[in-house]
């Protein structure tokens, strides 16, 4: 059976799955600015480990749970060395010459780890955030925040054909490799060709499902008015406020930080 | 009584298109009433159902000509909106008509653009659910729905506008007989229980036929006939099963799984030369992944696959020597215009020269070598499906696959599709095919495998297919031959 992970949302009883979706959005937008905008690795490895523990008491088991995890950690691992490697400036900690022309300094290890932490931390949040978050309740909840709602059914929609495209072209792949369509060993020209034949019926089949989606929601009165009711009530729960309360410390706390470095 | 809907010398012409799709249709439909509208494939069934339901006049570039009345007023002088509020239509698939991701907001979607106050909205989506038997649905992901669910929301997110008048565009031909049945109870409920005027596309008019509707039958763009329901069932023809020949394909303890859904279970079986096999079962049973382990499209992951003497194969190995045809046309034309959408695996596996005689006398016998340098896309979806099957068989296959190639076909196409899978066998072919309707498996195949969840319920002779279905309860698979 396959056990790859998904990134996706699953439904879980946590606090984190419970908060509204616009905390956790605004979270989010908070998290990657800061980490972006404080030059401090021991900041950065805070929040890392802040975030490390929000999906632990969330039931969230990162190693597992999150897709390409052991990327993740590779890629910031490259990230570190490269800059470990190739930072020549400032206080030399170790020094192999003359044996060989190659030295760390304080500041290539202070620089790898703040761009590695930066890089865990934005992809960590940004998995929790999609992991804890049902895209639609996220999309209604854009909508009663004000978003016009032509917009927000285009997220909708767009959530909701992603996977039924997904497999259309599996299919259109299969009936290609049916006809002895072959992708390895083909020369360059050839495989743009057979790409061709594979795209264009995605595109005819996108364009019918586009016009009968058409009908099927002007037959429903979409579009009639500027606005609409909503069956879904957005609830702010305490969870949102304490969370809302700690994310303005958060951000006057980065702010600070920021400026002072 | 008045027409509620009334059609007079009604003309429509596509944009961009030259031929007329309706051309002068007459017709008058009382409140209350059912009328079941059939005909061949791109007869103008469905473009008469976008008319009356208002979807036609205001489209830029096409041609209206004639009137609809609905209530005593002309559509035309009406917007699309407003005509809604009068005509519902459920399109033929549920899924090209969802806009949202979960069954409660379905249902919802029409009455939150009508600024329906939430109050009002809870009581009709209750209403409409319970209508389609779906209340038990309410919380669910539209994606985890099986097929005849999809059709019961597609169903109660229209009716809960309250519509006067419902237009189902071929409701049931995605369905496997139980969940036909299904719907067809719906129907029942929304004539007797609350009058609704239902205009049925349907090309299983057996299925209707409890209902008496009247029956229209289009032609060309035309009405060729109107009358009251007469006799709909058709004569029954068991055949006598060929005798199996070599084994082609064998599966050997194969099961297989999506995510954590399994959808196949430790199925064993053998494929045999000069036999058409008949896979059924309800959706979702597994017949399309058993298809396409036996193509080598999907390696099992457990389990062993031996396709013409090659162990666990890859398609690239059998392509030259097996044919596959999938269930929506458009997937598979691939090529620029129809004699090289034809010869495309000709071309591919070097057998063009030994092919082309052949796949010339297939387009001949379909009726589709005067379009051999049409573009496939400009083909009707009946002509579609036979270049499909030009395509995937042309070059004499060992091994033969179609799956559910018989939806949305016309009973004269759909006949002309198995006459040439039968052929193919009879020429020494193994013919795996999958379908639902019970009368086709008897009077074509040799063999049936019927599959429920995953498992190989039964194996035997098309011969112990009904005494099978008749012990297990599966009454809808016979109602479906009737």
């Amino acid at each position: 059976m396959s056990s790859r992970a998904k990134l996706q949302y699953r439904p879980l009883a946590s606090w984190l799955h419970g908060l509204h979706p616009l905390t956790k959005l605004a979270w989010l937008l908070i998290i990657t600015v800061s980490s972006l905008a404080v030059h401090d690795p021991w900041y950065a490895g805070l929040v890392v480990a802040g975030l490390w523990l929000v999906a632990r008491t969330a039931r969230i088991r990162p190693a597992t749970d999150l897709r390409g995890w052991q990327l993740v950690v590779a890629t910031a691992g490259t990230f570190f060395a490269l800059h470990v490697l190739f930072t020549r400036s400032g206080t030399i900690v170790l020094d192999l010459r003359p044996r060989a022309a190659f030295w760390i300094t304080h500041t290539g290890l202070e620089r790898g780890l703040l761009v590695a932490l930066r890089f865990v931390a934005v992809i960590l949040a940004s998995q929790l955030f999609v992991l804890s978050t049902d895209s639609s309740t996220l999309a209604y909840a854009l909508m009663r925040a004000g978003l016009p709602y032509r917009y927000g059914f285009a997220l909708v929609t767009a959530i909701r054909l992603a996977p039924l495209f997904e497999l259309e072209a599996n299919t259109v792949y299969q009936a290609q490799l049916a006809r002895g369509v072959r992708y390895d060993g083909s020369v360059f020209r050839r495989i743009i060709e057979v790409l061709r034949q594979l795209l264009l019926p995605l595109l005819v089949g996108a364009l019918r499902r586009a016009d009968h989606l058409a009908v099927s929601m002007e037959g429903r009165q979409f579009g009639r008015y500027r606005d609409r009711t909503y069956l879904r009530q957005a609830r702010v729960r305490r969870a949102d406020i304490i969370s809302w309360i700690a994310m303005l410390l958060f951000a006057i706390g980065s702010v600070l930080m920021a400026i002072s470095a | 009584m008045p027409a509620l809907i009334e059609a007079k010398h009604l003309c429509y012409r596509y944009p961009s298109a030259s031929d007329w799709a309706l051309e002068g249709v007459g017709l008058a439909i009382s409140p209350g009433e059912m009328v079941a509208v059939t005909g061949p494939s791109a007869c103008g069934k469905s473009t008469l159902a976008m008319a009356i339901a208002g979807c036609l006049h205001e489209k830029p570039g096409g041609v209206w000509r004639g009137s609809v009345r609905a209530d005593g007023i002309d559509i035309t002088s009406r917007s699309l909106y407003e005509n809604a509020e009068l005509v519902g239509l459920v399109q033929q698939n549920p899924e090209d008509q969802f806009c949202t991701l979960t069954v409660e907001d379905e249902v919802a979607f029409g009455l939150e653009n009508r600024r329906c106050p939430r109050d009002e909205m809870v009581r009709r989506i209750d209403w409409a659910l319970d209508v389609v038997g779906a209340q038990h649905l309410l919380t669910r992901q539209l994606a985890t729905l099986s097929g005849g669910e999809k059709q019961r929301i597609a169903i109660a997110s229209i009716l809960a506008a309250r519509p006067r008048v419902l237009i189902l565009d071929e409701p049931t031909s995605n369905l496997d007989p139980r969940a036909t049945q299904a719907i067809l109870v719906i129907l029942e409920r929304l004539r007797n229980d609350d009058g609704l005027t239902l205009i049925v596309i349907e090309h299983k008019l057996h299925a209707l036929a409890r209902f008496a509707p009247r029956i229209v039958r289009m032609a060309q763009g035309r009405i060729s006939d109107q009358h009251a329901q007469t006799d709909m069932k058709t004569d029954k023809y068991i055949r006598a099963p060929a005798p199996p020949g070599d084994v082609v394909s064998r599966l050997e303890n194969v099961s297989h799984w999506f995510g954590t859904r399994r959808a196949l279970e430790d199925l064993s079986v053998s494929i045999h030369r000069g036999q058409v096999v008949a896979v059924m079962g309800d959706n979702g049973s597994g017949k399309s992944t058993l298809l396409r382990c036996l193509m080598g499209l999907i390696r099992p992951i457990e389990g062993r696959v031996i396709v013409l003497d090659r162990d666990q194969p890859v398609v690239s190995a059998l392509a030259e020597r097996a044919g596959i045809v999938f269930q929506n046309p458009d997937h598979q034309l691939l090529g620029d215009s129809v004699w090289d959408d034809a010869m495309m695996l000709a071309r591919n596996t070097g057998q063009a020269e030994f092919v082309a005689p052949k796949a010339e006398r297939q387009l001949r016998k379909s009726g589709l070598w005067h379009r051999r340098a049409d573009s496939p896309w400009t083909l009707s979806y009946g002509q579609k499906r036979r270049l499909n099957l030009a395509a995937a068989t042309s070059h004499d296959p060992d091994l033969v696959l179609a799956d559910e190639i018989l939806i949305g076909q016309d009973p004269a196409n759909a006949q002309g599709l198995m006459e040439h899978l039968r052929a193919l066998a009879d020429r020494g072919s193994a013919v795996v095919v999958s379908l639902h309707n019970l009368a086709t498996a008897e009077q074509y195949a040799d063999r049936v495998l019927f599959l429920e969840r995953g498992q190989l319920t039964l194996d035997a002779s098309i011969d112990g297919l009904r005494p099978f279905l008749l012990s297990t309860g599966r009454e809808a698979y016979l109602e479906s031959a009737q």
